[in-house]
């Protein structure tokens, strides 16, 4: 393997590894938030990149105006979904409402799939697909706006989380909502803009992916290595998430060179297993205090 | 008339066995193969729910990988009664059996990791599977598939689907009541220790890992069973019918059935496996109305069908531990 | 009182004689004096459901045509229509409701392989005529029995045969590169081509690296490609990874033509791939393109979007054109049964067509009374200018299909 196709493969790999870590940073904030593990999430991805797809198709607005709209349209939602169809199942069992953000993505991507019925859509960018030229390396544009925008969102999370109100509060009703309560943080609503949050995430890893990936009714698949990502990473931590995301998308694209491309799926789950098994909370989780 | 693992107790409750057993066995003949196809499908998932529920709802072990060991207990099935030239009678318990293997497979990592962490391992296993059942045509067919032919019993080839059907009804009957005895045993009484506290279960004594194992165990088998039974009754298998949805959908019956009881399980198996087939009407969108359904019956009965039974309510000690006391656990991190 | 008794006994004899002769014509399933009930099933949600709502919109088109133009020697069709969700099981649980329910006369197959090779058990013991329309697994026609045809789609090994004639006498191609998807389709076709490409030329490909559906990346196999240093490369899948894998290609420098699946041929993979996709060949089932200018598929589409107003992007699809054609010819065959319509008398008529087909935008159907493969031709099409051109090409050599059934 020469150096540049080991780059190339870097490339690649950082690429489909950004959209894993932000959909496994969905999942952790929303449990994390909530309590909630939401099976939805990959269909939130997929809504947000066909809530563009119509807006560029039906409306006039520019690539910068259509994913705008979109996240806040996706952050809306998701707040909706929480208080009218989560929020009721907050005393419910675990499994109970697992099962109910399932049936909610189900939901989406049925009339997704009836409402649109081209095989596959791709989304106008202002980017063009004339590969970059580095050396031997020839690099897609789109590849360095979605893997800077990723940085980018996972920076201003950072920021936002440590120093906004909001984010201090809720951080504080993640960490002990009983306690949030009597600081008087009116956990409802925090869970409800924690849902926000995480689908807008999912929007923007839609928008940003579309014109890579393709947009079809069956792009939420992704989740299964969003949870993965989550789990290697600790699935308490955001920062795990991220580097774990990046992480397998890599591996697996050098999985993929050696082994060939029906294995590149269960790179992801090998590298799950060999995680757990030296550190069973996670790269960056830590051992949970056990009430005895 | 239903004891505390949601299973048939007292005079009310047997009288209603029976007349539910007499109606099953009776009226069935009344009508025709459609129904007999869709009451053995019903009575597959039946065994399939009874068996995960002992490991989700008793034993409080995630699996999200349920259909892989329906799976290999279908495709071992096949191939010991047509490339070995086994009798289906032996291969089809021996396809369970090849399940509770790979269920322990399974179970000795699975053992060491906990609560969603296991769930993913588990994706991770359904995984690994499918690509080993699209790997190997030889022994599976791969992704083209693999017919299965009915079997003989007593000479007599089981072409009809009213004759598999008493068959099916016969090994539900004694999954159910095998299940029944398991949850009355002390295994089962370890199954209930180690969901509530795995700590407080080691105190008492209890051997934690080697009972997760066997929960393991014990429901691949019964996954297995269904399997082979499955896929003689169906006479054709692919891939695709044991992924990940076919999973879920397991999961789904017993979360709508109601964790952790039997009766739930089995009602909710067959509710949720006859809801389809009542759903036809709405065509394409007869997927959009079942999960609207599944949201609304989740939203109103959240600890499931049996939770409306005022007695199942007030016990409460089945159900998982509720989302705050997650979020709680998580803080920790 | 013996004349009575005499009067009874004749008369229940002339009874049981009228019940006797009366029966047959009585028990046809799904023929009455004025409608013949015909059941289809094809998956209507699932990641299929283009396939089967293609199936179920075109196959009722075909129909409402022949109802207003009067039916057919006075019957009008009904159809019932049955999700199936692109499962065995579920198809044959769909087929035994429109048979024992529904009381249909003819069963109308617009879903894939796996579910309909699941169905065929079943409606062989029931004797039921069935028509696929869809589905390429080779057990739909051997071996071969008498109710059951296959119409649009040709045997998954005609695929393999054509491709390979294509690649090695048109295209000149002496190393060939393989990237197949692991989905039954594509395995089915990817197979059935190298396999000819070995029987018939003994060539065998450089290379045949795999992906999964589902993919979003493809960098490691096109690597693996670009160092084996094809001339053509084959591509067999979907058209969501086949946007990519073009797309890829020409980023990482891949200059070599592709040639791919026929389930790739469609506009959506001109859309996404957009100058990527220049070049691109492909087989299609039908002669005119979706479109085309040709007045036959004009008025199709026209006449589609009369009856399905607002229809959502991306239809009507390939799926609408092949069921609304075969509709046509089950309803020559229905034509040619004439009044007396049963089961065999449908099934001889089936057999007596020649070439027939209801207008250009179908290829032409022949069935025999030893052979029930309605299609063996294929177009191939190229993206010429962003849009899919007819090349002109014809196989010369004769299929050994046929060759197979006449031993």
């Amino acid at each position: 393997m020469t150096a540049a196709v080991a780059l190339q493969l870097l490339v690649a790999g950082l690429s489909t590894g950004s959209i894993y870590a932000l959909v496994a940073l969905g999942l952790v904030l929303v449990f994390k938030g909530t309590g909630v593990v939401n099976f939805a999430q990959g269909e939130f991805v997929t809504l947000g990149a066909y809530t563009a797809l119509f807006l560029s198709v039906f409306t006039p607005l520019p690539y910068a105006a259509v994913f705008v709209l979109t996240v806040l349209l996706a952050g809306a939602v998701g707040m909706a979904i929480e208080r009218g169809l989560l929020r009721p199942l907050i005393r419910a069992p675990a499994f109970t409402v697992v099962i109910a953000t399932l049936a909610i993505g189900l939901m989406i991507k049925n009339a997704l799939r009836l409402a649109w019925q081209e095989p596959v859509s791709t989304l106008p960018t202002p980017f063009s697909s004339d590969p970059i030229a580095l050396g031997p390396l020839r690099i897609n544009p789109q590849y360095l706006w979605v893997i800077g925008c990723s940085l980018l969102l996972m920076g201003l999370l950072v920021v936002f989380f440590r120093a906004s109100r909001l984010g201090k509060a809720m951080r504080a009703v993640a960490q002990n909502q009983d306690a949030a309560r009597l600081m008087g943080i009116p956990v409802g609503r925090i869970y409800s803009i924690t849902f926000g949050v995480a689908t807008a995430i999912a929007a923007i890893a839609g928008v940003l992916f579309a014109p890579l990936i393709g947009i079809e009714a069956e792009m939420g698949g992704v989740i299964i290595k969003g949870f993965v990502a989550a789990i290697v990473g600790g699935f308490s931590s955001l920062t795990g998430a991220v580097v774990s995301g990046l992480l397998i998308g890599v591996i697996e694209a050098f999985g993929g060179a050696y082994f060939g491309g029906i294995f590149k799926n269960v790179v992801a789950f090998a590298i799950l297993i060999a995680v757990l098994l030296l550190r069973p909370h996670g790269l960056f989780g830590r051992a949970e205090a056990h009430r005895v | 008339m239903f004891d505390r693992v949601g299973g048939i107790a007292g005079a009310r409750g047997r009288v209603a066995l029976l007349a539910l057993l007499a109606a099953l066995v009776g009226m069935p003949p009344l009508f025709d193969s459609y129904y007999h196809f869709l009451l053995s499908l019903m009575l597959i998932n039946v065994i399939v729910a009874v068996g995960l529920n002992l490991l989700i709802g008793n034993a409080g072990q995630i699996s999200l990988c349920h259909s892989s060991f329906m799976a290999i207990g279908a495709y071992a099935t096949i191939y010991l009664s047509t490339k070995l030239g086994l009798n289906y009678w032996l291969a089809m318990p021996l396809g369970g059996v090849v399940a509770g293997a790979f269920g322990c497979i399974l179970g000795l990592p699975a053992v060491r990791v906990r609560g969603f962490y296991l769930a993913v391992v588990t994706l991770g296993f359904l995984e690994i599977i499918q690509i080993v059942i699209e790997q190997t045509p030889g022994i599976t067919g791969g992704v083209r598939g693999m017919s299965a032919s009915r079997p003989e019993l007593f000479g007599v080839k089981l072409r009809a689907d009213l004759h598999f059907y008493y068959v099916i009804l016969a090994v539900t009957a004694a999954a159910l009541y095998c299940a029944h005895t398991l949850l009355h045993s002390p295994t089962g009484r370890a199954f209930n220790a180690i969901r509530v506290s795995e700590s407080a279960a080691a105190t008492l004594g209890i051997p934690v890992a080697r009972t997760k194992l066997i929960a393991f165990i014990v429901a691949a088998f019964y996954a297995g069973i269904g399997g082979g039974l499955f896929a003689t009754l169906v006479g054709f298998i692919d891939p695709l019918e044991f992924g990940v949805w076919t999973s879920i959908r397991h999961v789904v019956f017993i979360v709508v059935g109601g964790l952790g009881s039997i009766v739930g399980s089995a009602v909710g198996a067959a509710v949720l496996t006859a809801l389809p087939e009542i759903l036809r009407g709405f065509k394409e969108f007869s997927e959009f109305v079942y999960g609207g359904l599944l949201l609304v019956v989740l939203i109103v009965m959240p600890r499931g069908l049996v939770g409306l039974w005022p007695w199942w309510r007030a016990r409460g000690r089945a159900s998982p531990p509720a989302r705050t006391a997650a979020v709680d656990k998580a803080r920790a991190a | 009182m013996t004349a009575n008794r005499q009067h009874r006994s004749f008369l229940g004899a002339a009874l049981i004689a009228a019940t006797l002769i009366a029966g047959p014509a009585a028990a046809q399933d799904g023929v009455t004096s004025d409608t013949i009930t015909v059941g289809a099933y094809g998956p209507l949600t699932g990641p299929a459901a283009y396939v089967g709502l293609g199936g179920r919109d075109g196959l009722s088109l075909a129909v409402k045509e022949l109802n207003d133009g009067g039916g057919i020697h006075g019957r009008k069709i009904k159809v019932v229509f049955e999700d199936d969700g692109f499962s065995p099981t579920k198809a044959l649980a769909s087929v035994k409701k429109l048979v024992e329910q529904d009381k249909v006369f003819l069963v109308f197959g617009v879903s894939g392989s796996n579910p309909t090779v699941g169905t065929l058990d079943y409606l062989k013991e029931r004797k039921v005529p069935t028509y696929v329309s869809f589905a390429s697994a080779p057990q739909v026609t051997r071996p071969f029995y008498r109710h059951i045809f296959r119409g649009g789609t040709t045997e998954a090994a005609r695929y393999g045969e054509l491709y390979a004639e294509f690649l090695v006498e048109f295209l000149q191609a002496k190393r060939i590169a393989m990237l197949t998807g692991a989905d039954e389709f594509p395995k089915n076709e990817g197979d059935a081509t190298e396999r000819h490409l070995q029987e018939w030329y003994k060539a065998k490909p450089v290379l045949r690296v795999e992906f999964k559906t589902g993919d979003k990346d493809f960098t490691p196999q096109l690597l693996r490609i670009k160092e084996a240093n094809p001339d053509v490369i084959l591509s067999f899948g979907l058209v969501t990874e086949a946007a990519i894998i073009l797309r890829q290609a020409r980023e990482l420098g891949l200059r070599q033509p592709f040639f791919g699946s026929g389930a790739m041929v469609d506009n959506a993979l001109i859309a996404s791939a957009r100058f990527a996709a220049e070049g691109f060949m492909g087989g299609w089932l039908t002669p005119l393109f979706l479109d085309s200018a040709h007045p036959d598929m004009v008025k199709f589409r026209t006449d589609w979007g009369k009856l399905y107003p607002g229809a959502p992007a991306g239809r009507p699809n390939l799926f609408d054109v092949l069921s609304y054609a075969d509709m046509h010819v089950v309803a020559e065959g229905l034509r040619r049964a004439g009044k007396g319509l049963t089961g065999d008398s449908l099934i001889k008529a089936l057999e007596s067509l020649r070439d027939y087909r209801v207008n250009e935008i179908a290829t032409p159907r022949t069935f025999t009374d030893w052979h029930h493969i309605g299609n063996l031709r294929m177009n191939m099409m190229i993206v010429a200018n962003q849009h899919w051109v007819p090349l002109r090409w014809d196989p010369k050599r004769e299929s050994a299909i046929l060759k197979d059934y006449k031993k």
